[in-house]
């Protein structure tokens, strides 16, 4: 990160609250804890802007920074409430996908087989499957080596992996993945 | 190469060369294990982000966007103050006022960070679109203090002194426990585990605490009890030194012992909840200990008593003053 990008902060940090809220909820489980745990991250964030290194980027630093604080002050008091989204009855909707026999379940299988995993998988998985964060980028953010990133994405894949090879006969699956359980 | 999880992932997404791809091959070829695993991972090659993109999240409360906002003014306004003022006068005026009694820190030295309240923060607590968070402060100290910067606590939130006793709550702690509790609520197993104490550093900074800060404090050898020495740090509280010296147990998060000042009367080890971590605390010869780390992962009271009947021996500064922490 530039010089100019630490000053930026303030300017960058207002673009990047979407994500970071959607990452927060993912984290938390519920609204009330997210909502904390984004503000911390913040304050947090503002507070230590000076700090950044050249060449990091604001985004990936972000979530860090939001990664870490959900790790030591709010992931005990939520672990419980994560196993099943407070919002799922109510905003959990799904829209229609055209390339899959049946859309709703498979979406809905995706997210709740990666919302079931260890904290530790899920988190890679949210970063790099569904944020787009590469490896390197997903290793800065959680602090780890690449090859941990690497070795927990594969544990992870693999256990999602195995749950659909169960419903091998399932309606909830692409073709592409039936393909790959043959 | 060794086909591990992560090169199977590796070749599955097609990330592998030629030699390594074939190597992987044949090596699937001979183990059904790696063949069931690569087909597990095959089967897990799915939409996740176009499933995620369909996930509907309730939307961010406009009153959080209206709080960061306030906080991106404010990091703004007291910036652009800073510069204009000066940081120096700033902070001198500021610890002034936040404890008249203060030393010089300017003598300290540069190892030194300050543990102290500021004013400043007060101003957060004001915002009329916070909400009623409790460990707002929490969240600052956090935040200025993982930068190695002031730790910034509130002073209305840290309550009032009192003598160590047993306690169910924080009640019973004193000021200073409270924000090195809330200090070490920030460390993580990895935040320390890749440190590799220098010893020479070590013992300046040890050095430097026991002639600088007058505190008789050494590094307790506790690799015994399975607590590897990482780190000790001079800090500040109010101006006063504390010292905080970081374990890592070989399972959980790291284990901090804090040393301050305290001239009262000696005071056995005593337990407490304190910002959610397990605190248990001791004075002797008018220092203030207090064993900090997460609830259940290191027996404290069994360490704290240990440290406190002087059971232990130490690695750093045991030539220097001849005394030992828990002794002193």
């Amino acid at each position: 990160m530039s010089t100019a990008d630490v000053e930026n902060l303030p300017s960058l940090l207002p673009g990047m609250l979407p994500r970071l809220w959607a990452f927060s909820l993912r984290l938390c489980g519920n609204q009330h804890d997210a909502e904390d745990l984004l503000q911390r991250a913040c304050v947090r964030g503002l507070e230590r802007a000076h700090q950044l290194q050249p060449g990091t980027s604001p985004l990936s630093w972000m979530f860090s920074i939001v990664h870490s604080t959900w790790l030591n002050e709010l992931r005990a008091r939520n672990v419980r409430s994560r196993s099943s989204m407070e919002w799922d009855d109510n905003f959990l909707e799904t829209v229609p996908d055209p390339g899959a026999r049946n859309p709703a379940d498979s979406v809905s299988e995706i997210i709740a087989a990666v919302e079931r995993l260890p904290d530790a998988q899920r988190t890679v998985m949210l970063l790099v499957a569904v944020e787009g964060f590469s490896y390197a980028e997903a290793a800065e953010v959680l602090g780890v080596p690449i090859g941990t990133i690497m070795s927990r994405l594969s544990r992870a894949r693999q256990t999602i992996g195995a749950q659909f090879s169960d419903h091998d006969t399932s309606s909830a699956r692409s073709s592409k993945n039936q393909r790959a359980a043959q | 190469m060794k086909i591990d999880d992560a090169s199977l992932l590796a070749y599955v997404d097609g990330e592998l060369s030629g030699p390594e791809r074939e190597q992987v091959e044949k090596a699937i070829r001979e183990s059904e294990d790696l063949a069931s695993r690569v087909s597990m991972l095959r089967a897990s090659q799915l939409p996740y982000r176009h499933a995620f993109e369909q996930q509907a999240l309730p939307p961010m409360p406009e009153s959080l966007g209206r709080s960061v906002d306030a906080l991106i003014r404010q990091h703004v306004e007291r910036e652009s103050a800073e510069r204009s003022a000066g940081a120096d006068a700033a902070e001198a005026a500021e610890a002034a006022e936040a404890d008249n009694s203060r030393g010089t820190e300017e003598q300290h030295g540069d190892n030194v960070r300050p543990l102290r309240p500021r004013t400043k923060s007060r101003q957060w607590l004001s915002l009329p679109q916070w909400p009623t968070w409790p460990k707002l402060a929490v969240a600052f100290v956090a935040g200025a203090f993982c930068c190695g910067l002031a730790l910034r606590l509130v002073p209305q939130l840290a309550g009032g002194g009192g003598a160590l006793t047993t306690a169910s709550d924080d009640s019973g702690m004193t000021p200073w426990i409270k924000a090195a509790a809330g200090y070490q609520k920030l460390y993580t197993r990895d935040t320390v585990a890749l440190l590799q104490p220098d010893m020479s550093t070590t013992a300046t900074t040890v050095a430097d605490i026991q002639q600088v800060d007058e505190l008789p404090v050494r590094i307790p050898d506790l690799r015994s009890q399975g607590l590897t020495f990482k780190r000790v740090q001079r800090l500040r509280f109010h101006g006063k030194p504390l010292v905080q010296i970081v374990y890592l147990p070989e399972k959980g998060d790291p284990v901090a012992l804090c040393v301050l000042k305290e001239p009262k009367a000696d005071a056995a080890p005593s337990n407490a909840k304190v910002e959610g971590m397990k605190v248990v605390a001791w004075r002797r010869g008018e220092v203030g200990y207090a064993l900090i780390g997460t609830p259940g992962a290191v027996d404290l009271d069994a360490l704290g008593r240990q440290l406190y009947d002087g059971r232990v021996s130490a690695t750093v500064g045991d030539n220097r003053t001849g005394t030992d922490v828990q002794q002193s």
